[in-house]
């Protein structure tokens, strides 16, 4: 989805993440959805990246190992659209 | 005589301050108190009229008490005070003195002193104790908060003013307000702290006092509680003579919020369990019910299983930290999840995964907070943590096993603070009763897959699970030093506080018993 407004979560910093970020995450990238956002992720890994598995939100996120990837990947998604 | 009669001003107001003293210790409301302080004022300063206004949570001053020089109290809504010098006594923070000679030309006709045939009016703010400010960090370096202005109305202008026995009176004014304050605040608290207990009495009584002991295998369980009530919940539900229900749930969150919707998924279990569905379709429709009545940021995580008497095992692991099964042999295999949490998709697809349960295995489902339980150095328990307590477990009933868990964890803490909820369910599976298990034949398989996505509603006749488990008990410790032990099986919970003496609590109100028992018994489902 290529959104009107785009927006990459750089995560790397992030070695844990509780049950209630993990709700709060779910919640932001609901809202962006209905906003005709697209939130993306990147460096996910981890803990972090172990609780997404487990809750499969790995194949809801769309996540890129780094930040720079992130954003290219709107600008691929723009030329495809375009 | 003349200095008997008219007593130097310190002894004035040293008895002042003395009616003050003992009027804040014997007097019992907050009125007669500030009634009191006002009289003082009037007296030291000679005014005719004083007058306390205090701020409300608005931010606006409102009349609390107002006097006369001859102690009578005045009227409130007919009290007249000038806006304009409230104002800037509000801005500047400082005592101010208005005569009739600097009278502020900004003042409408109404608020002007002069209306009120007085010649002065004195306005000193009362400001939040510096120790109350020092406190809160939050507002340090700011200015302190205003809790209100003692206002004085004089015919004649103020001589002679002692300042630092006005400030006494101030000071003592914002003792007596916040005093006030914080009592309201304490009466407040051990009000919700009453209705917590309630609610954690009421959550502990949906936990399963009794569960199941049938030949075919021994179940036992635990939860310890991170905060008084906690979103972890378990149960075990009698589907049929041959098939239990095994819930194990985590709502995300702690505390009041995450217990209610624990209450909630517990009862959605028991209630669609029973309706002899295949566990992926039970969970798909306590997904469906909580997307649709619960807020968008919550959700839980849970393990849904049903087992056989012939040992199979048919589960769903919805984003739950994945069950361990420890073999005979010592191998320890996971039992991962491949679902989304309920309360997050509405449209979400749930998928049921089947094993087999041999002789002697256990089966262990719990939340993440064994796992991610902490010591002093902030590591982790961790899965490896409890796999490995699980290869080296040496112990042979299921009440060995559960503590074994809560004592590896409580070593391995170290009396670090619980920092999740705690939930353990564990089975020792000992194998099929000839007479009421059997393998299911393909036809019956198909058959069940087939009706997979049709409920079929059987009439449910209430049974009791007549069989008393053995004692045995769960501790935690809540965040007010108590400790708690919780003994299924016998209806008694032990508190122990720190210090202090211990209480028996006999819980009155054993739940009789959960489950039911189909009469047109249908032969369990695949998935």
């Amino acid at each position: 989805m290529a959104g009107k407004k785009k927006i990459v979560l750089n995560v790397a910093n992030v070695n844990y993440i509780d049950s209630t970020g993990v709700g709060v995450l779910v919640a932001c990238f609901n809202s962006a959805r209905s906003h005709d956002a697209a939130l993306k992720l990147a460096n996910v890994w981890s803990r972090f990246r172990e609780v997404l598995q487990m809750t499969r939100l790995l194949t809801v996120f769309d996540t890129y190992d780094s930040e720079a990837a992130a954003i290219q990947s709107f600008a691929k998604s723009l030329r495809a659209a375009g | 005589m003349t200095l008997i009669m008219v007593p130097p001003p310190e002894t004035q107001v040293e008895h002042h301050l003395g009616v003050l003293a003992r009027t804040c210790v014997a007097r019992s409301t907050l009125e007669d108190a500030l009634t009191t302080i006002v009289d003082a004022a009037i007296e030291l300063t000679h005014a005719q009229q004083g007058v306390l206004l205090l701020a409300k949570s608005s931010g606006k001053l409102e009349v609390t008490v107002a006097r006369d020089a001859q102690r009578v109290s005045l009227p409130l809504h007919q009290v007249q005070t000038s806006s304009a010098v409230l104002r800037r006594v509000m801005g500047s923070r400082r005592e101010l003195i208005v005569t009739e000679a600097e009278e502020d030309s900004s003042l409408a006709p109404q608020a002007r002193i002069g209306t009120l045939g007085l010649h002065s009016i004195l306005v000193i703010p009362v400001d939040k104790l510096p120790l109350a400010e020092a406190l809160d960090a939050t507002v340090a370096g700011r200015q302190s908060e205003l809790l209100g202005v003692l206002y004085l109305d004089s015919c004649w202008p103020f001589f002679h003013l002692d300042r630092e026995a006005l400030r006494m009176l101030t000071r003592k004014v914002a003792m007596v307000v916040e005093n006030a304050a914080l009592f309201a605040a304490l009466c407040e608290k051990a009000r919700l702290d009453h209705e917590v207990e309630i609610t954690r009495q009421i959550q502990r009584q949906m936990q399963p006092v009794q569960f199941p002991r049938v030949p075919e295998f021994e179940v036992t369980g635990f939860t310890v509680e991170c905060h008084a009530v906690g979103g972890d919940c378990l149960d075990v539900v009698k589907l049929s003579d041959r098939c239990h229900g095994l819930l194990v749930g985590d709502i995300a969150g702690k505390g009041i919020p995450a217990s209610l919707l624990a209450s909630l998924l517990q009862g959605l279990f028991v209630t669609i369990g029973a309706l002899d569905l295949p566990p992926q379709e039970v969970v798909s429709r306590v997904n469906r019910y909580l997307c649709e009545r619960s807020p968008e940021d919550w959700y839980a995580t849970l393990f849904y299983a049903i087992l056989d008497s012939s040992g199979r095992l048919d589960y769903v692991n919805a984003g739950h930290v994945p069950a361990l099964i420890r073999r005979c042999s010592g191998r320890v295999e996971t039992l991962e999840s491949s679902n989304f949490p309920v309360g997050m998709f509405s449209d979400a697809q749930y998928t049921c995964r089947t094993t087999q349960i041999e002789v002697g295995d256990f089966l262990l489902i719990y939340t993440d907070g064994i796992p991610e339980a902490k010591n002093r150095r902030s590591e982790f328990f961790g899965e490896a943590g409890l796999r490995r307590l699980l290869q080296e477990f040496p112990g042979q009933t299921v009440d060995d096993l559960a503590e074994a868990v809560r004592a590896g964890v409580r070593a391995f803490t170290e009396g670090a603070p619980q920092s999740d909820d705690i939930a353990v369910l564990a089975v020792h599976y000992r194998g099929a009763n000839l007479s009421t298990s059997s393998v299911r034949p393909a036809r019956a398989m198909r058959a069940a897959k087939a009706r997979s996505k049709y409920p079929l509603v059987g009439r449910i006749r209430p049974t009791k699970l007549e069989i008393p488990l053995s004692k045995r008990t769960d501790h935690g410790t809540h965040n007010d030093g108590t400790r708690i032990e919780r003994h299924y099986g016998c209806g008694h919970e032990r508190r122990d506080r720190v210090g202090g003496g211990k209480q028996r609590v006999p819980r009155e109100d054993q739940r009789a018993a959960h489950g039911g028992e189909k009469e047109d018994r249908l032969e369990r489902g695949e998935c």
